[in-house]
This record gives C-alpha cells, structure tokens and sequence, in this order.
C-alpha cells in the first residue's frame, strides 16, 4: 500500500494539482497584503478559465491566451476594488457578488461561443506545453518528480521567489505591506492609499489569471463550468496557513496538493471516493484552527 | 430621533428598489444585445410566470427553499459573524432527512417529524463548527465554513452511496421514500405543498425570536458591536454558538422540507446552491425576517420567468445569476445615495432645532 501512495507518480501528481491552489493562494497574499478581501478569487479565477482559451482561439496562440487572462484577472479584481473601495460594498458580499457572476457569465458566455452549456472543448483551443528541464530530467527519481511540468508550474515557482523579493526587499513592497497593515500611518507619511491598493489589485489579478489559464490551458485543455471548484476557497486557506509570506504560501499550497493527490492514490485502492475526497478539506480546517488557536495564545502571552 | 430612523429607512428601501431597477435594466440591455428575438424573451421573462396556474405553483415551490435560507441567513449574519455553512447545512439536512426516512419505519406523521428532527439536528451540527472554531481558536468563520462546505458535500454523497443508494438507479439516487413521507400537496395542478406552510411558520418564529425575546436582542448587540455587548454583561461566545446553532438548524429544516415536498428519493449530486442564494435574500430583506418571504417571492419569480424565456427563447437560465450580483453589489453599496442621506440627515437635524428652538 505505502507503494501505491509514495510513487514518484504521486510527487509528480502532488505538484501538478498545487500549481492552480499556489497561484491562488499567492494572489490571496497580496490581495491580504493590500488590505484587500480575497474571497472573490473563486470567480476571477473561473472568468479567466475561460478566458485562456478564448484567447487562445481567437489569436491562435497559447502565450496571448494567458496573457489575456492575467489582463481580463486585474480588470475583475480592479472592478472589484472599485466596488468596494469607492462604492463602499460590503467586501465579502461584493466577493459573492463576482463568484456569482462568474458562474452565470461563463455560461452565458461559452453558449453564445460555442453553442454548448457545458465546456468548450470544441474549440480545440491550443494549450501551454509541458517542458523537460534538461539535466534535471537526467536524474533518477528527482528527474521523474520535477522534470516534464507546464511552463505555468515552473513560472508560478519563479513568481513565488520574485513576489519574495517584492514584498520585502523593495519600496513598492513596503508600501503595500504598510496601506494593507496600517492606513493611516501610510496616509501620514505621504503614501498614496489608492495607487498602492490598486497595483495590489492589478498584481493579484494577474496571479488569478494565471491560475485560471493553468486550469484550463494545462490542467486540461479546455474550459469546462464549475472547474475552479473551490480552489480560490483553499487559496484562502493556503494563505492563512502560510501565515501571508510567499514560502510559507507555497509549503501550505504544496501540502494541499499532496493532500488532493493522495485522495486521488487511494481511489486507486478501492477506498471510499468520496470519503477519502474529504480529507484536503478536514486538513485545511484543523490546521487553520491549531494555526489560530496558537496565534490568539502568542497575543496574549 | 424616531423621524430620524424613518429617513434612514427610507433611504435604505429607496437603495434597494434602485438596485433592483438598475439590475434589471442592465440585463434588458444585455437580452436586446445578444438575443434574436428579444421582445418575445423579455416578455417571457417578465409575465411568463404569471401565464398559468402551474406556473404560478412553480413560483411558490422555488420560492419555499429560499425563504428557509434567507432566514438562515439572517440568523447567522445576525451574530456579526460570516458562516457560510448554510450551503453545506441544506444539503446536509437533506441528508440526514434521508436517513431519517429511510431508516425507520415509523407510524407516518411520526417518521416525517423526525427525520426533520434529524434534519434540523445535522444543520445545526454544520454551522456549530465555525462557530465554535471562532469563538475558541479565533479561527476565521469564512474561510471555515467555505471549506466545511465541501467536507458536507463529499461525506453527504459518500453517505447516501454507501448505506442508502438504490442499485435500480442509474445515478446515485437512494430508495423511494414511503408515500407517508411526502409532504401533501395543498393544490392541483401545482406541486405546492404543506412546506410552504412550514416555511411561513419558521419566518413568524424566527421574527419571534430575533424582535421578542433577550437572545435576539442580545445577539443583534453582539452583532452590532461586539466589545460593548461584552462590557454591558453579554456572554458573547454563547450568544453567537447559538445563533449559528440556529441558523443551521433552520437551514437544515430548510432542506429536509425541499426533500420531502417535491422529491420522492435523494437525488442531489451536487450542492444546491441555495444558501448563497440566501446572502441575496437576506440583503434584500434588509436582515429582516419578516421581509424573507418577500425578498424569496421575488428571487423566485425571477428563476422562473429565465427557465420559461430560457426554454422558449435563445438566452439561458444563467443570466439569473448575473442579476442577482448586480444586484448584491448595488444594494450593498453604501456609497449610492449617500449624499441623499446626507442631505436627510441634516434637514431632520434643522427641523429638530426648530421645534426645539
């Protein structure tokens, strides 16, 4: 049994299903560190799922396609600023507001485009590759876990390492840090609150697009309705449980996806499906309720 | 300061209704744009639900479920806290209704009430959890209960697959429920049943509960304003566990009533989306129980104007959906007619001085 689980397919897998909950849960860090609520990542996620592949068909091309999600991600999460921001909307119910229509829009889009209800995978729209890192792939074992991912993966590990540097290395990442934390005192030293919530935005949007292309350009070569399927939810906890810094982020997305990629290994064992399609989410509660407990413990001591 | 209360009344009923007009007149634009037949699909849309007696019945019937969650809604909001386990409660209660039924073999009236007692007893389980997590480990309820709501979901399916699926079925459906387990239809040729009674029962009790005695007024305090409710005696953390003990338990009542009045076995693959369907209710409503069935009426009728114009016509039922965030963002936008209720506020504290003067 322990076989069957720890192949080196269950590592390559385990990487595979983190990549769309690593991008998400990255956008949730900066919308956090923007001061921004995040629970509208579901929906721009599922808009930019489909508009990947759109993309791609119309251009013909699979860069432009996810360049056209990560653009069509910050406009949502800019209108969602607006609306919370300058309209003054309740954060989390303007967050359900957009889940919501994402979920209509995507449907009433793809019917117009394609006629169906369901996906598009008539379309036949061109997807991102997946690559072998020469040398890397040379190497037993390791070669089969991480060699032979999607551009996508080895980007959203690379933007894990720069987001690192942004937020705590340069000015732009301090000013963030200090609109989200503390408002006023950035209003006190001449920072503008808005400039920086907006590029907190526009960046968070981008990340939601790229998980949402990822989804739908490499996970899968199509947009079908529904598909994000709470992950912008486990983005939230992700980041919550890696305590809002970019590595803590990625362990948190990395342990999620060893949780979703177990559940997968032990269908293979004739367990209960469903049961077994639980455990991601009982994990991500009792960890973000220990996580908690010890923080609220930390403050008082 | 009553004159005081009424201007701000009116200022949020006002924002509502410009709301819901804004919201409709922006999906016109969006069906004269993309439909070929637009005036027919508008028409459709707009008195299709009023055509005939059978529709009509189907407003009511889809109006039943969303009264149960725009309460659920209330209840839960009312503590301050945002428990989104009311999906994964409905469905949940389902369930647990399910079971009840199927399990026993009761004299009818009997089995009915207590596989709502299950129901009801299953929801209240659901919401109980981040409500609990939140008051002892301070663990955030949204991000909770949006993934409890999952964990209801795929331990709801395994539970009907495992013990009650009925292997005649192509899906997973369970066994038919006993004919005594089905809510009596109250007229023909509608499938309007004693759940809407129920549901209009629960809207008057949850009005009792939340204007007429000490918990509710307690729990809109704490909801309100947390830290002085804790300093004017309130035990704060009792209050919200049992109000989001409630909310469930309505929730669950809510789904094991959709069950039993217009299904005859367990058929959800999926959750039902009624609870988020409840956010809208209860903003409409004003967090009001006694508006709940109204905002419900409303949400109804607009389902079943989109199924009718979504069968007859080229744009699909879907376009619910983008009303209904237009919707919860314009009414939620305390910025619109704010100057309005500025200006209110200030003609009301001039007059005062006048009389006072």
């Amino acid at each position: 049994m322990i076989n069957v689980i720890f192949s080196t397919d269950f590592f390559f897998t385990t990487i595979r299903v983190m990549t769309p909950i690593l991008f998400a849960a990255l956008a949730c860090m900066i919308f956090t560190k923007g001061g921004i609520d995040s629970i509208g990542t579901e929906g721009i996620m599922l808009t930019c799922a489909l508009a990947a592949p759109l993309g791609s068909y119309i251009t013909k091309s699979a860069i432009l396609g996810v360049i056209i999600a990560m653009i069509i991600g910050a406009l949502l999460s800019c209108l969602f600023g607006y609306v919370t921001i300058s309209l003054k909307s309740e954060p989390v119910l303007a967050g359900i507001a957009l889940n919501t229509l994402a979920s209509g829009l995507t449907i009433f889009v793809i019917y117009y485009a394609t006629g169906e209800k369901g996906s598009t995978q008539s379309l036949n729209s061109p997807t991102v590759a997946n690559v072998q890192i020469p040398l890397l792939k040379e190497i037993p074992i390791l070669g089969d876990i991480f060699s032979g991912h999607s551009v996508l993966t080895y980007l959203g590990i690379l933007i894990t390492i720069l987001l690192a540097f942004l937020i705590y290395k340069t000015p732009t990442g301090l000013r963030i840090r200090s609109v989200g934390e503390n408002p006023e005192a950035a209003k006190s030293v001449g920072i503008s609150i808005l400039k920086y919530k907006y590029i907190s935005l526009i960046l968070a949007g981008a990340l939601c697009g790229l998980g949402g292309a990822y989804m739908s350009m490499s996970y899968v070569s199509f947009f079908s309705k529904e598909m994000i399927a709470g992950r912008g939810f486990i983005g939230m906890a992700a980041e919550s449980m890696g305590r809002g810094t970019p590595w803590g982020v990625m362990l948190s997305a990395l342990l999620f996806g060893a949780a979703d990629s177990l559940a997968i290994r032990l269908q293979l064992l004739q367990l209960p499906a469903q049961l077994i399609q639980t455990i991601p989410y009982v994990i991500t509660i009792v960890a973000i309720a220990i996580y908690s407990y010890s923080r609220s413990k930390q403050k008082k001591g | 300061m009553i004159v005081k209360k009424n201007a701000l009344n009116i200022v949020e009923i006002l924002r509502t209704m410009v709301a819901i007009f804004c919201s409709l007149l922006m999906v016109f634009a969006i069906i004269l744009l993309v439909s070929e037949q637009p005036l027919s699909a508008l028409r459709d849309f707009l008195i299709g639900p009023l055509t005939s007696v059978r529709r009509m019945g189907n407003v009511i019937e889809a109006m039943t479920p969303l009264i149960f969650t725009g309460l659920s809604v209330t209840m839960l909001y009312r503590a301050g806290l945002f428990n989104l386990a009311m999906e994964g409660a409905f469905f949940i209660g389902a369930v647990a209704a399910t079971a009840g039924a199927l399990l026993f073999d009761l004299p009818p009236v009997i089995n009915l009430i207590t596989a709502m007692v299950f129901a009801m007893v299953a929801g209240g389980i659901v919401t109980l959890i981040p409500a609990i997590l939140k008051v002892k480990c301070h663990a955030n309820e949204l991000v909770t209960s949006l993934m409890l709501n999952y964990v209801c979901l795929y331990l709801g399916l395994y539970i009907i697959t495992t013990f009650f699926y009925d292997p005649q079925m192509n899906s997973n459906y369970s066994y038919m429920f006993a004919d005594s387990m089905v809510l009596p239809k109250l007229f023909s040729k509608t499938r309007i049943n004693t759940g809407t009674i129920i549901a209009f029962v629960t809207v008057i009790i949850v009005w009792l509960i939340l204007n007429k005695t000490s918990f509710g007024y307690k729990v809109t305090l704490v909801g309100k304003n947390d830290t002085m409710a804790k300093y004017s005696g309130i035990a704060a953390g009792s209050m919200i566990i049992g109000s989001q003990i409630l909310g469930g338990v309505i929730a669950g009542l809510g789904g094991s009533v959709e069950l039993f009045g217009m299904y005859q076995r367990f058929q959800y693959q999926g959750l039902p989306g009624y609870g988020w369907d409840g956010v809208l209710i209860a903003i409409v409503a004003r967090y009001q129980a006694k508006y709940v069935p109204l905002a419900a009426l409303f949400l109804a009728y607009l389902r079943i104007g989109a199924d009718i114009m979504s069968r007859n016509t080229d744009i699909p039922f879907e376009i619910v959906k983008i009303i209904q965030a237009i919707m919860i963002v314009l009414i939620s936008a305390q910025a619109i007619l704010s100057k309005y209720r500025q200006k209110l506020v200030v003609e009301e504290a001039k007059e005062l001085e006048k009389i006072r003067g």
